[in-house]
């Protein structure tokens, strides 16, 4: 389990998929939509501050719902919602994408080794 | 968005032994600018970018993103960076002084800072300090932007939320010319009609 402000979330490595939750809020997402939920959450919180906003923001397979109360959710039908507003919208961003590189790095899609990787050996410190 | 400069908030040299001979070196408050090849790998969602960020995180290096603030990235680095040698110190010292309690040496405090010192973990506890001292100072920049700014904010006047994926157009004549388009005769009347609400708010 990865954590990052408010937000946690698993991988479930076999569906390919990860689930963010905060509190009682939960969305589920395959790791293939991850570049676009950031990028979803990243337009719906330079949106926040306007008087003025449609009723929600259409990413497929997402939707950012915008709240009365100034904030915002990402939604996806039949996976869930997790909210955001303009303090935690980075900690959002980031659990979305150390847990998707998490499960990508476990799946080894491409598999191999890779450049700069093919002998990991942790720098020493002292030289 | 991420950008291929690779920046180095520290006041160390890095020198990453990359790949088949090639060497990332990287001056102290200075950048490196990443080739495409090389990018790629520090992108995420690749498979291994976890391990290339761990060891970023030793060398106290970041890869620039320009939806955030520096300031707030190089906190992020520097913090990993003292972790991970703050961690490798304390636990040089510890298995050190737990050697020599095992084998029966006396405690000798001048003794021990020269075996430290020919380790080389007198630098790397100076190297430390370096980074805390630094983290103050960049927390002090990152708290003061937090109460002015926290995102960026779109630009009515070239972004069109209509559209799925929402889009956002280099200019305001390129949004004039994408709605001028027969067949987005609808996309411009809600265009339209939400600039007059918003400006009607603004006034």
């Amino acid at each position: 389990m990865a954590t990052a402000g408010e937000y946690s979330s698993l991988v479930n490595e076999a569906a390919s998929t990860v689930t963010i939750t905060r509190g009682a809020e939960k969305l589920t997402l395959a790791t293939a939509d991850g570049a676009k939920a950031s990028e979803a959450i990243k337009m719906g919180a330079s949106c926040l501050d306007m008087t003025v906003l449609p009723e929600y923001l259409p990413f497929t397979p997402f939707r950012v719902r915008f709240a009365a109360d100034g904030g915002a959710a990402l939604e996806k039908e039949g996976a869930g919602a997790v909210s955001f507003n303009k303090a935690t919208y980075e900690d959002l961003i980031t659990i979305v994408n150390m847990t998707i590189a998490q499960c990508t790095d476990a799946l080894r899609i491409r598999g191999g080794a890779r450049a700069g990787l093919s002998s990991y050996n942790p720098p020493d410190p002292t030289i | 968005m991420l950008t291929n400069r690779l920046f180095n908030p520290t006041k160390q040299e890095v020198d990453w032994n990359w790949h088949g001979g090639i060497h990332i070196k990287i001056k102290p408050d200075s950048y490196y600018d990443l080739s495409n090849a090389q990018l790629i790998d520090f992108q995420p969602g690749n498979p291994g970018s976890e391990a290339i960020q761990q060891l970023m995180n030793e060398y106290g290096i970041f890869l620039r993103d320009t939806d955030k603030t520096y300031e707030a990235q190089a906190l992020e680095c520097l913090r990993n960076c003292h972790k991970a040698k703050r961690t490798h110190y304390e636990e040089a010292t510890g298995n050190l002084r737990r050697s020599r309690a095992a084998q029966g040496i006396a405690e000798n405090d001048a003794a021990l800072e020269e075996t430290f010192r020919q380790l080389g973990l007198v630098a790397l506890r100076d190297q430390v300090d370096g980074l805390a001292f630094r983290i103050k100072q960049f927390e002090k920049a990152v708290a003061e932007q937090k109460n002015t700014k926290q995102a960026d904010q779109i630009d009515p006047d070239r972004t069109l939320l209509f559209v799925d994926p929402p889009k956002v157009f280099e200019t305001k004549f390129a949004l004039s010319v994408f709605l001028s388009e027969p067949e987005n005769a609808k996309l411009k009347e809600q265009y339209v009609a939400w600039r007059k609400a918003l400006d009607a708010k603004a006034e």
